[in-house]
């Protein structure tokens, strides 16, 4: 898995998957491992509520990066607050920005003008590069993104903005955006999917996509791994010791069988999932492998993070 | 999820349509049915589907084209023959219709206003991916909003190509606030993005009027008896707080929560620890092996009875908006097969069935 090493000391990793996959907790955990290792790192949640006041108990989670706790920061960037920061610092007159941002036509403008929102996260994200807007100072942005169908509509609005409008800043400022997204050394995709055929078949497909439109590197984790202490042979000699015994007894035999059943599939699915990488074709840049993290059980946030860092320590420890 | 309500609904005996704009094709695969470039498909009964279920129950599925929906929208309404033809060179149009802000939603929705025309006894509207089920909702007044009056009086002058900030006529409906605030919108975008935005709101002035009242009507019947919110949510605490919220929202905005779905919210068979403490025909060569069993079955407990207090907490809050009559959670086990194939959508919709107290009827 050599080529995993270092993955996520980039200066922006982008973390995506089906809904439900836990792609959250893998961000959190990628944020605070990167942290760990000695890079300034800020994990960015986009739009309008953040998932992490809860999780995290934090008091606010806002535009404003704050300490998470857990040695990195955290913010939430949303299309309207990114907007407000960038107008605000190009107008510099408060006055003006005032007016922009008070004008009941200019907020339903704002609200819909196709990209803008988008644009204004994906700008916020990079300025750092591009030495736009309000300094920004981390080493490492982690993005939890959209989940994979609205993530690769936001990674393909700079490019669908820069060639509509071709001249002004926006075209600008895009056409720079779409070439940080575009520079492998400096993005890169952390695809989470659980394992289950369905969300796998959508991540080959998402990844490839990524890969082949952005040239990003793409890294997959397979999320909730189930691990259970008996080998698959102890389950079933389980089950087969009680399957002429009492009823009850029997139960307990059933749940072994079902635990084998359930083990046996998994590793079909890591099978698969590793197929699945190989076919998408990302092989060559970097993830041959995919990242497993188990499932937890009654653990606290912070726990599952530190354990989840264990599984994916490779991605920020340099070869 | 939508796919198994859908099934039921056809279980029922109605003749169901269950509409998605999941651009991961997810529910076309739940449904083994390609989808591509059809209008909507009918669903065939699963083998061995029992004689009950494919008694009268008819189901189609369909998935939203975002671009053909918008086009044909415009098509239905414009008087102006030429409007597709203007539209289609506009790059902002080619945006608007397809991959951005509240497109989807908006499409979605003008779907479901379609179906409701056409006569089916239920449809199911499987949502958008939206992060937070409110933009969702939401995304429809948005876009009406921009097609207000006041904001396509603007752009109705056609010496606005020329010199938009000028003193033409424009500027004079044009409050001083409006036109200070666009001549920044200018500075930050360019001139080039106006010029489209110009291009793009002249256009669509021809359809403003329909664009409203379809959006009024798709209003009136999500707020009506005839539609219900079904919530699906995960196993998570921090889940279930964003579905408290959005619990709140649909409650202000006066729409109405039916049921709330709790995926995976427990394994398919977990044994008591009663059950589990009754061994006694193991063989003693299997003692270790047994104990193992035990400690990582009474790990599994524990942690299930800790989330399943959060989740009493949680349905303790849920009320009906109208009746105050406590709105029913459906837990769904986890499964241990991956649900695949209409058979096994089939059983989930029974078990729906069983596990559903009355709120989904």
């Amino acid at each position: 898995m050599a080529d995993l090493a270092g993955f996520a000391l980039r200066p922006y990793v982008f973390v995506s998957g089906k809904g439900g996959v836990g792609k959250s907790l893998v961000a959190a955990a990628l944020a605070s491992g990167t942290a760990e290792s000695g890079r300034k790192t800020l994990l960015v949640e986009t739009g309008e509520r953040s998932y992490f006041q809860d999780f995290l108990e934090l008091p606010v989670v806002d535009h404003t990066p704050r300490p998470s706790g857990l040695g990195f920061d955290i913010a939430l960037w949303s299309g309207e607050s990114c907007l407000r920061e960038y107008v605000l610092h190009l107008l510099k007159l408060e006055r003006l920005y005032k007016i922009f941002f008070e004008n009941k036509v200019m907020k339903a403008l704002v609200n819909v003008a196709p990209g803008l929102g988008e644009i204004a996260i994906l700008g916020k994200i990079t300025s750092g590069i591009r030495r736009v807007g309000p300094p920004i100072t981390y080493d490492t942005i982690v993005v939890d993104m959209p989940a994979t169908g609205h993530a690769l509509a936001v990674f393909r609005t700079p490019k669908g903005m820069a060639d509509a409008i071709q001249i002004g800043p926006i075209a600008q400022h895009s056409g720079e955006i779409d070439r940080l997204l575009r520079d492998p050394m400096t993005s890169a995709l952390v695809a989470v999917t659980l394992l289950e055929e369905l969300p796998i078949v959508e991540t080959e497909e998402f990844v490839g996509q990524v890969h082949r439109e952005f040239a990003m590197p793409v890294c997959v984790v397979g999320n909730r791994k189930l691990e259970v202490p008996l080998e698959v042979s102890e389950l079933e000699a389980l089950a087969t010791a009680t399957a002429s015994a009492s009823a009850d007894a029997n139960e307990l035999g059933r749940y072994a069988h079902g635990l084998a059943g359930q083990l046996k599939s998994q590793a079909n699915m890591i099978e698969l999932l590793r197929a699945a990488i190989g076919k998408a074709a990302i092989g060559e840049t970097a993830a041959s492998e995919a990242l497993l993290v188990p499932r937890y059980l009654a653990k606290s946030p912070r726990e599952m993070i530190d354990a989840t860092k264990e599984a994916l320590r490779v991605l920020w420890t340099r070869s | 999820m939508a796919a198994a309500l859908a099934l039921r609904g056809r279980q029922l005996g109605k003749n169901v349509l269950v509409v998605t704009v999941d651009p991961a094709k997810r529910l076309a695969s739940a449904l083994q049915l390609d989808l591509s470039g059809v209008e909507e498909r009918l669903v065939p009964m699963a083998e061995g589907a029992s004689a009950a279920a494919a008694s009268s129950g008819k189901l189609h599925a369909a998935v939203i084209d975002s671009k053909k929906v918008f086009d044909g929208f415009i098509l239905r309404h414009s008087t102006d023959p030429d409007l597709m033809k203007r539209l289609a060179k506009n790059r902002l149009y080619d945006q608007l219709s397809t991959t951005l802000s509240g497109s989807q939603e908006f499409t979605a929705l003008e779907r479901l206003l379609q179906a409701s025309e056409a006569g089916y006894d239920l449809i199911i509207l499987d949502t958008p991916p939206t992060q937070h089920a409110i933009d969702f909702l939401s995304a429809p007044e948005r876009i009406r909003g921009l097609f207000q009056d006041g904001i396509t009086k603007w752009f109705m002058n056609p010496e606005a190509q020329a010199g938009f900030f000028g003193q033409g006529l424009v500027s004079s409906i044009l409050g001083r606030g409006t036109k200070a605030a666009l001549k920044s919108l200018e500075v930050l975008t360019g001139a080039r993005f106006i010029e489209e935005l110009i291009d793009f709101f002249q256009s669509m002035q021809a359809i403003q009027k329909k664009l409203r009242e379809r959006t009024e009507a798709v209003n009136t019947l999500l707020k009506s008896q005839s539609s219900v919110f079904v919530l699906v949510t995960s196993f998570d605490v921090a889940k279930l707080k964003e579905a408290q919220h959005l619990n709140m929202h649909l409650k202000q905005f006066g729409y109405r929560l039916g049921a709330c779905v709790l995926n995976r919210a427990f394994p398919e068979s977990l044994p008591s620890d009663e059950q589990m403490s009754r061994a006694d025909e193991i063989p003693s060569a299997l003692r270790t092996t047994l104990e193992k069993l035990r400690a990582y079955h009474a790990e599994v407990r524990r942690d299930h009875e800790a989330r399943f207090k959060q989740f009493d907490l949680f349905e303790r809050d849920l009320k009906d908006r109208e009746t105050g009559r406590a709105i029913s959670v459906l837990r769904v086990p986890e499964y241990r097969q991956d649900l695949a194939g209409l058979a096994d959508l089939e059983e989930l919709a029974k078990f729906l069935a069983t596990a559903d107290e009355g709120g989904l009827k």
